[in-house]
């Protein structure tokens, strides 16, 4: 295993049964991504790259197969364990923003590091403070999002899965629900936030126009990588 | 405040109706809850000091050893004389708790009005204790529908032990052709007659005069009572002594511990009498029995309530949580365990019952004062008369009904909520999207 490599799936199967039919999400994939990388995965809807988020995330399990975190395997964790690993290194970036209606801009930001209790209060309002200055929403702190445009509300989602400072963003379709010109000020954002905090990025889109600045593509079709 | 406690209240604020429909709910049920535990808590007060004043018992009642079951067949086996009295009064008057004593004299016989005789059962009572009781703050309080009307004298008026003018109800009056207020009769018409057997089985008549009225507060014996001065019924029976020494202790006097230390006491003298309080079903059989019914009654309305409380609880959580699925999916997404997740949505339930019974009891205080000045009146069953129907709500009732409701409640939210977050992330964000 290589020092820099951040996960590694090896031979990871995973099948869904809906009703009498059997779907095949992902037949022994194997993948590695280094710390910093900025992946995109890329493949038509259906071709199994939300399900390979969602493994990496701890929010589905595999069927067989292995998945290292940080050199550790992290496919039989119990369940505070996976808990506790989305809310310290993992960050998610949902297509539909997944922001808490009845919280403003800056509680939205705030939330995962609410039950942190390693984190102080005033070290949560350093933080928080921080990443609405990364994704520039100082301003809109105490705006509900149903005040705010999709890009603004997508970048809410950025800032909260950045202030846990997790080593590793997830982003599945993030871009779906917005506008070409937004897409791209979102997909420039993540690029700026990659380089400028070498966080790794993994993100799926199924939108190829927005991925020619991307270091690392990965292609998936059928649950096999196809790169 | 910190985000937990805002996400309720400002969920709960966004789903007004909902919301409001629930608090209703718990708030209906527990206005309801005091209100019914404040009329309970006004019969128990009426029908203790009933009990312990207007009929004699006091709150402590000493015999002799086997005088409560074998007085009226031996009463001068079982009767205290007067040494007995002395040495019991001896021992009890130097409890703290004690405020007075009244040796009180019980007996049976016939009055007559020289045409027509009727059976009596008496008390033979001390006046001026009488008056002391009478005058009682408990008694004025929680009584006064059973005082005469101002117009009539009352026993605690008589003159002394020896006064030959005794007490009886209306409805006995009735019986021997004269009515109150007695005190206006002419004097032939207030000349009566008791006639009983004496300790000593001997036939024996006195004179008497009519001229107090009382009630029992009870039907059942509103139709045979008479109250004596002690010294009319003394000379009736024959004897110097009394049926039992009633102990009436401070109103707020702890009446078991009361009992331990002062039966202790007589133990300890050698002395062989025995106390009963007066909720022994043996003494106080109306208060005992009416008290039972009613905690039977309050005691499955109260289940009642409270599980329809808990379904309230359980059914608003349930949708709240259908609702917000995708939040839920959100939350465990990023980080939060299932009993977090749960956590949030028990504190929504705690703040909404918090503040139903909060204004539930503001309501039911409103409402027991309101009840109260309209002056409804009515007729218990076993009373004579009518009484004011009277709610009075208390604070420390009110609070230990709220705690098991705000219990209830919160395992309810809990339970539901750990059941309905428990579910797959990815299942409970597909189902959002």
């Amino acid at each position: 295993m290589q020092t820099n490599e951040i996960l590694s799936l090896k031979n990871v199967v995973k099948t869904y049964h809906l009703g009498e039919t059997t779907v095949q999400a992902l037949q022994g994939l194997d993948l590695s991504i280094k710390k910093g990388e900025f992946t995109a995965l890329i493949g038509k809807s259906g071709s199994g790259k939300s399900t390979l988020l969602n493994l990496v995330g701890c929010i589905d399990s595999p069927d067989a197969g292995q998945i290292l975190f940080e050199g550790k395997d992290i496919t039989h964790l119990s369940e505070v364990e996976k808990s506790s690993l989305r809310n310290h290194k993992i960050g998610f970036i949902f297509q539909s923003f997944n922001l808490i209606p009845v919280l403003n801009v800056y509680e939205n930001v705030e939330l995962p590091l609410v039950i942190q209790t390693e984190v102080s209060a005033e070290e949560r309002r350093n933080r928080v403070l921080s990443a609405l200055k990364d994704v520039e929403l100082e301003q809109f702190a105490h705006y509900p999002p149903d005040k705010l445009s999709g890009g603004q509300r997508q970048r809410v989602a950025i800032a909260r899965a950045l202030v846990t400072h997790p080593t590793l963003v997830l982003a599945d379709e993030p871009t779906a629900n917005l506008d070409s010109k937004t897409s791209h000020k979102i997909i420039d954002l993540l690029l700026d936030l990659n380089q400028k905090k070498s966080i790794t990025f993994l993100f799926c889109s199924h939108d190829e126009k927005l991925i020619d600045r991307v270091g690392r593509i990965i292609h998936i079709q059928d649950g096999v990588i196809t790169e | 405040m910190n985000l937990f406690s805002k996400m309720a209240l400002r969920n709960l604020w966004k789903n007004k109706r909902r919301s409001f429909s629930t608090g209703i709910a718990i708030l209906a049920g527990f206005t309801g809850l005091c209100l019914l535990g404040g009329y309970i808590l006004r019969v128990e007060k009426y029908q203790r000091v009933s009990t312990v004043y207007n009929n004699h018992t006091g709150h402590l009642a000493i015999y002799k050893k086997g005088g409560l079951d074998g007085f009226y067949n031996n009463p001068r086996k079982y009767h205290l004389a007067a040494d007995d009295l002395k040495k019991i009064e001896e021992i009890v008057t130097a409890d703290p708790q004690v405020e007075f004593t009244a040796p009180i004299l019980q007996g049976m016989g016939l009055l007559s009005n020289g045409n027509r005789s009727v059976p009596f059962l008496a008390y033979g009572i001390t006046p001026a204790i009488e008056k002391r009781i009478q005058d009682h703050e408990q008694v004025r309080t929680w009584t006064h529908d059973l005082a005469p009307p101002p117009a009539e004298a009352s026993i605690k008026d008589a003159v002394g032990d020896l006064s030959e003018t005794i007490s009886i109800t209306k409805e006995l009056g009735s019986l021997i052709g004269r009515k109150p207020p007695f005190q206006n009769l002419t004097t032939t018409e207030k000349d009566v007659q008791l006639a009983a057997r004496t300790f000593d089985g001997d036939l024996n008549a006195v004179n008497a005069n009519l001229g107090f009225k009382h009630s029992t507060g009870m039907m059942l014996s509103e139709d045979t009572s008479m109250v004596a001065p002690l010294g009319v019924l003394q000379s009736l029976y024959g004897t110097d002594g009394a049926t039992y020494l009633a102990i009436y202790l401070n109103p707020k006097a702890n009446i078991q511990a009361a009992l331990k230390r002062i039966q202790g006491k007589i133990d300890a003298a050698g002395l062989d009498y025995q106390a009963y309080p007066f909720n022994d079903d043996r003494i106080g059989l109306f208060y005992a029995g009416t008290l039972g019914f009613l905690y039977i009654m309050a005691g499955f309305f109260i289940f009642l309530i409270f599980g329809a409380v808990a379904l309230s609880i359980v059914n608003s959580m349930t949708i709240g949580i259908l609702e917000r699925v995708r939040e839920i999916g959100t939350l465990r997404a990023i980080g939060f365990t299932n009993s977090q997740t749960a956590k949030l949505f028990t504190i929504e339930s705690l703040y909404l019952t918090g503040i139903s019974l909060f204004v539930g009891y503001i309501l039911a205080e409103i409402m027991g004062v309101v009840i109260n000045a309209l002056n409804i009146r009515f007729e218990p069953p076993g009373v004579p008369g009518d009484m004011q129907f009277i709610v009075t709500p208390e604070t420390w009732f009110s609070f230990l009904l709220a705690v098991p409701i705000l219990i209830i409640c919160l395992i309810s939210a809990y339970v539901v909520a750990n059941k309905l977050v428990n579910k797959p992330i990815i299942q409970l964000l597909q189902q959002s999207n």
